[in-house]
């Protein structure tokens, strides 16, 4: 009851409408305003943000367009309380992808597809950027791929058989395959790119996720066994990535370095041209093996930095499709009618790592402190416009090992206090957080140090260009760090590299041996009930430990025009558009 | 001539070294390697070190720059280390993009610029003056960002006559090319305009106070074609530094134009290169720029001796 007042002192003490956006995130920052009276207030802020509106996505814009500004204060908040679960629903089911996923698509015409930035490889196994995956969608086929549960679904391997000891794996390959360059898909090729990935001497950055990997033998023709030397459970969803795309032999073997401007798959479409810094584009390859696909005839992909300029794009149909718009344009997207917009959950999760090797972090009760200090509700309503949800965990609601009932902090600034004493520090203490200079990082921490200061914790912020940040933060010279992970399929690829002393993203150098002995088993155990028990006590231990703060789960995001069909939206955000055809 | 050209270009020499020498150390001093960026999240410091020793990153920096030194002397300005482009072919890939955008900045600047500033200086002190003085002002502190979305939201989205960004070469049709051109042309070329009308207008008013405009005037000459036959050739010479310089920059490439416009020209090219620590194309693209400012202020030299019949250069 007490914030409520709070909440109408502030509404009532100036007119609502005057009060700015970034003034009432100040405020109500200042005092430490839970996330529905912070809703009600932003919405009493203008109709626009209004965060009641997220279900009406793909419905017509008139009903829900209309909200009023002052007067709905109170019923905006009421439903907004009820926002995480809303999201939810609205995510799992995606009605606008499902409806037009079993339609026969129109063959012809083409696509042009908006993305955040430039490609920066085409040889997938050198590939360590995210955009590079968009395209590679359309140029080659992996040996597994995922559907929208993140089950693992046939690609170029129609079937597989694993081991009872989990350390061979037998795959049967798809017949009639062949590479845009017209060499056979066979055994004896995929022998040959897993060989490459997994050679030392290449340095190739996938090699890390099949290193498990210390055999590859070709049975016949269209059989291939892989012998591990330890079991390792995520396997499939890692070749569902960039390690299980297949490139032609004879293009690794001729082309060398070239194949990073030059790839040949066996994807939907082939390689066109791609002239940097403006587009690249994919043409249908003809003798696809995947018979009747693609729909379209060609691809074109545009890097548009700007993200409000790739809704102009959209808008005035430069572009038919793109990838991720910023927060703020999501309401006011999916509002329009000419657009659609898809909003799933995501794979990933943003966080706060400690350096828990050195003084202040190396004490366990201020990194509870600091955990107890974040309204994380606040932050996705406020610095993210409402779009993803609060998080506690590295697992994403969108995985089958989400477990909802791992949630034990929420913002307290008594037990922040209590963790302060524990720590030693009554008086509190000061830290530094290094972010990178993205703007969105930037908002983020000043929004964690206004709500750390309520907790009589001084956040300094530093500030360093995004290179330079990867540098000092892989090196563990920080005292605290934020960042985001884009997510895989198979949880171990959130948790193992987060959270075990050995995980190749463990910067700040946590070491719990229980943590690393349970996610060790979850490599090893391969049914899936046992695995999500396994990571519920990994997440109670690790949230617990506190060596990184989850604080939210990104929403992901695709707006189209409505005459593209067919697309499925996959929480791993990858456009893939082989059954993807223009209505005309 | 022939010869001041010659010492000209010598002198060019030391200058393109000192600028190689601080590019090359500025950007292996910078934080973050390419190995690194390279590998990603996944970079553990075997990969680094088997990585940094395949591009040669190991060697101790010296060694590296006289190595690149040596192939630039022979015309080869190496291969991105990302895409494995070959350096020249990236520059040429994307040099007529920013000169062309260059030209029509100029143009369009000069159009508005020199009646503007001969306007306000023959209209000395009246509402024409204020009025062009008001203008460039706001030109000069008009960000280009800014500008640039207005006029992409009027033209491109309100009005629908123009395409709100993107490229096409000239070979594809100079309609559609010069569509794509006039928005991102006009963002440079007003903030330009701005400067130049502010540095014609004071240059004309130096001029008309000499002696030479008042026996003009004494003879009974009409004020255009005074302004035309005596006083504009000579109030042009700083106009004539100004430009050039603002020519050098501009091939440098426009970030943020080029960037909010999506048009594939040097200064995006570089700016992806840094922030990929694609060392061989950064230092590449500096030297390129480093030449292409050289060059300009050259030319501005040279185009004195038109303007100025007096200046000699032997």
């Amino acid at each position: 009851m007490e914030q409520q007042d709070r909440s109408q002192t502030l509404v009532g003490g100036t007119p609502a409408k005057r009060v700015t956006r970034r003034e009432a995130l100040k405020r109500a920052l200042a005092l430490g305003l839970s996330a529905p009276t912070l809703a009600a207030l932003l919405a009493a802020c203008g109709g626009a943000d209004a965060p009641g509106a997220p279900a009406a996505s793909s419905a017509p814009s008139t009903a829900s367009s209309a909200a009023p500004a002052t007067a709905s204060a109170l019923p905006a908040a009421s439903s907004a309380s009820s926002a995480p679960s809303a999201a939810g629903a609205s995510g799992a089911v995606s009605p606008v992808a499902r409806a037009t996923t079993q339609a026969g698509g129109t063959p012809g015409g083409k696509l042009t597809v908006g993305l955040g930035s430039d490609v920066a490889t085409l040889d997938p196994h050198k590939s360590t950027s995210v955009v590079d995956r968009q395209v590679y969608q359309t140029l080659f086929d992996k040996l597994v791929d995922i559907d929208e549960r993140l089950n693992i679904v046939p690609q170029l391997a129609t079937s597989w058989q694993i081991a009872d000891d989990g350390k061979t794996y037998t795959f049967t390959l798809v017949e009639g395959a062949t590479f845009h360059d017209g060499t056979p898909f066979n055994a004896e090729a995929v022998k040959i790119n897993l060989e490459r990935i997994l050679d030392r001497a290449n340095a190739l950055p996938r090699r890390g996720e099949i290193e498990q990997v210390t055999k590859v033998e070709a049975l016949d023709a269209k059989t291939v066994i892989l012998t591990l030397s330890q079991p390792f459970a995520p396997l499939l969803a890692t070749l569902s990535d960039r390690a299980g795309m297949m490139l032609s032999p004879k293009a690794l073997a001729e082309k060398g370095d070239d194949l990073a401007r030059q790839p040949v798959g066996t994807g939907p479409f082939a390689f066109v041209e791609w002239v940097k810094g403006d587009h690249l584009t994919v043409k249908k390859n003809p003798s696809y093996w995947r018979k009747g696909l693609p729909y379209l005839d060609e691809v074109t992909y545009k890097p548009i930095l700007e993200g409000t300029q790739r809704l102009t794009g959209l808008k005035t149909n430069q572009l038919q499709m793109v990838d991720s718009i910023p927060s703020k344009d999501i309401e006011a997207t999916k509002r329009d009618t000419a657009l659609r917009v898809g909003n799933i959950p995501s794979l990933g999760f943003s966080y706060i790592t400690f350096q828990t090797a050195r003084p202040p972090f190396d004490n366990k009760a201020l990194r509870q402190a600091v955990a107890w200090a974040i309204d994380r509700d606040g932050i996705n309503k406020v610095v993210f416009f409402g779009s993803g949800q609060a998080g506690q965990t590295p697992i994403p609601p969108s995985s089958w090992a989400y477990d909802p009932a791992v949630a034990p902090y929420k913002q307290d600034y008594a037990m922040a206090r209590k963790k302060l004493e524990e720590g030693g520090k009554a008086e509190g203490f000061s830290f530094t957080l290094l972010l990178t200079n993205s703007p969105e990082a930037i908002q983020l921490g000043e929004a964690y140090k206004a709500q750390l200061q309520e907790a009589r914790i001084t956040a300094n912020l530093e500030v360093l260009e995004g290179s330079a940040f990867t540098d000092r933060s892989n090196k563990g010279s920080f005292e605290a760090t934020i960042g985001t992970w884009s997510g895989r399929p198979d949880p171990d690829g959130n948790v193992y590299n987060y959270c075990h002393s050995s995980g190749g993203l463990n910067r700040g150098s946590y070491k719990n041996t229980e943590v690393d002995r349970l996610l060790e088993q979850t490599r090893a155990v391969s049914d899936t009930g046992e695995r999500k028990r396994l990571y519920t006590q990994v997440s109670k231990l690790v949230t617990d430990d506190a060596p990184h703060v989850f604080i939210r789960h990104a929403a992901e995001i695709k707006v189209w025009q409505p005459a593209v069909e067919g697309f499925v939206h996959i929480p791993d955000g990858m456009m893939r558009l082989t059954t993807v055809s223009l209505k005309r | 001539m022939a010869l001041y050209i010659m010492r000209r270009f010598v002198a060019m020499v030391p200058v393109l070294l000192l600028v190689s020498v601080i590019v090359f150390s500025l950007i292996h001093l910078t934080p973050g390697d390419p190995a690194t960026s390279m590998l990603g999240e996944e970079a553990t410091p075997q990969a680094v070190a088997a990585l940094r020793a395949k591009l040669g990153l190991d060697q101790p920096i010296p060694v590296q720059y006289v190595k690149w030194l040596g192939s630039v002397l022979r015309g080869d300005l190496g291969r991105s280390i990302r895409s494995n482009q070959p350096v020249a072919e990236a520059i040429a890939e994307r040099l007529p993009v920013t000169v062309e955008l260059a030209i029509l900045a100029i143009a369009i600047s000069l159009l508005i610029a020199i009646p503007a500033g001969i306007v306000a200086a023959m209209r000395r002190n009246s509402i024409l003056d204020a009025g062009s003085t008001f203008v460039a002002l706001l030109g000069v502190s008009l960000p280009n960002f800014f500008l640039a979305i207005l006029l992409i939201l009027l033209f491109g989205v309100k009005l629908n006559w123009l395409p709100p960004f993107g490229y096409q070469p000239i070979t594809q049709g100079l309609g559609g090319n010069l569509q794509r051109m006039i928005l991102p042309a006009i963002t440079l070329g007003t903030a330009l305009a701005a400067i130049v009308t502010r540095m014609m207008r004071s240059s004309l008013l130096e001029v008309l106070d000499q002696d030479y405009i008042r026996t003009a005037r004494a003879k009974g000459l009409g004020e255009g074609r005074m302004i035309r036959a005596h006083a504009l050739k000579n109030a042009l010479m700083p106009v004539v530094t100004i430009v050039g310089l603002q020519i050098g920059g501009l091939l440098g490439g426009a970030i943020i134009t080029e960037s909010i416009f999506v048009l594939p020209g040097i200064g995006r090219l570089l700016v992806d290169a840094i922030f990929q620590r694609d060392f061989p194309l950064v230092q590449g693209v500096v030297l390129f720029v480093s030449l292409a400012f050289l060059f300009s202020n050259f030319a501005v030299d040279l185009a004195y001796a038109y303007l100025d019949p007096r200046i000699r250069y032997s």
